[in-house]
């Protein structure tokens, strides 16, 4: 998974709390132009780093019962730092509350103790609107578990033994 | 120029919901900035210029974070706020409900201790309500 910004859990409390850490590598792509000789990780990318570390945290929390978790708004998104090839993001989200579909989640990132990133999301839990007889849900739904399954397996299985 | 506490508060509420992304039923006066709306340090820059700007007024940055108090050995001792130190914040900050953190004045928790109305309160002060 290529789009994938977080390169490990670092504890996870299901629908609850979860961290997790990234670190800029030098080859990826972009850095190549953005900027050219100041290599920083985009804005945006370090965002995707919180919204997927809330979707992961979300999904957990029901045990991947939702096919779909839609990011629906990021509010209050600031940026403080920048992130070079080499450092390390440690992403952090908590959960704020849930009302009926729409969980608010409270996002931060940081680099060595200093907020690079920060910002509340919120996010839907939803199906496809593919016709039942598809079974694209139920398709997403364990393909997504697997996905998890593979990009951190090993987390769970340690710390749920 | 005067204000109305309910002025005050509604104002101070919007910069608190835009600058936090909190909604507003979340913006009660007890909450703590911190430990309830979630602020995280950078965001304060965001909430003082927002509250500049609604009021028309100036703040400077040692009125909401007396960090020379609270770093100064001659008003902390093994991370608690000394007598001598508590006078020092309460003549520099009147405006907030000290009476909690006195009891147990640890530095580390002061960071958490502002409330909405504190703010309130601040600004009240500052636009002669």
């Amino acid at each position: 998974m290529r789009y994938c910004q977080l390169d490990r859990l670092i504890s996870l409390d299901p629908g609850k709390h979860l961290v997790a850490e990234r670190t800029l590598q030098p080859e990826e792509d972009y850095l190549r132009d953005h900027f050219p000789n100041f290599p920083v990780m985009p804005g945006v990318i370090m965002l995707e780093a919180l919204h997927q570390a809330a979707t992961w945290m979300i999904r957990t929390g029901d045990d991947f019962a939702s096919p779909l978790v839609l990011l629906r708004e990021a509010r209050a998104v600031k940026f403080g730092d920048f992130l070079c090839p080499g450092d390390k993001l440690e992403i952090t989200v908590e959960l704020v509350k849930e009302e009926g579909s729409i969980s608010t989640v409270k996002a931060f990132a940081e680099k060595n103790g200093k907020t690079t990133v920060s910002a509340r999301l919120l996010l839907e839990k939803c199906s496809t609107d593919h016709p039942p007889w598809l079974g694209t849900d139920d398709i997403v739904r364990t393909q997504v578990r697997k996905k998890f399954q593979e990009l951190y397996g090993s987390f769970q299985s340690s710390q749920n033994p | 120029m005067t204000a109305t506490s309910e002025e005050v508060f509604a104002k101070v509420q919007t910069a608190l919901i835009d600058a936090l992304g909190v909604d507003d039923d979340e913006v009660k006066p007890g909450a703590t900035l911190v430990g309830d709306l979630g602020a995280e340090s950078i965001d304060f820059l965001d909430i003082v210029f927002r509250l500049e700007k609604a009021f028309g007024i100036s703040i400077p940055r040692e009125d909401l974070s007396p960090e020379d108090i609270l770093t100064n050995g001659q008003f902390v001792k093994d991370g608690l706020v000394t007598a001598e130190g508590m006078a020092k914040l309460k003549s520099r900050m009147p405006w907030a409900d000290l009476s909690k953190f006195e009891q147990k004045p640890r530095v580390q928790d002061f960071g958490n201790l502002l409330t909405v109305q504190d703010m309130c309160n601040y600004v009240m002060t500052k636009v002669g309500g």
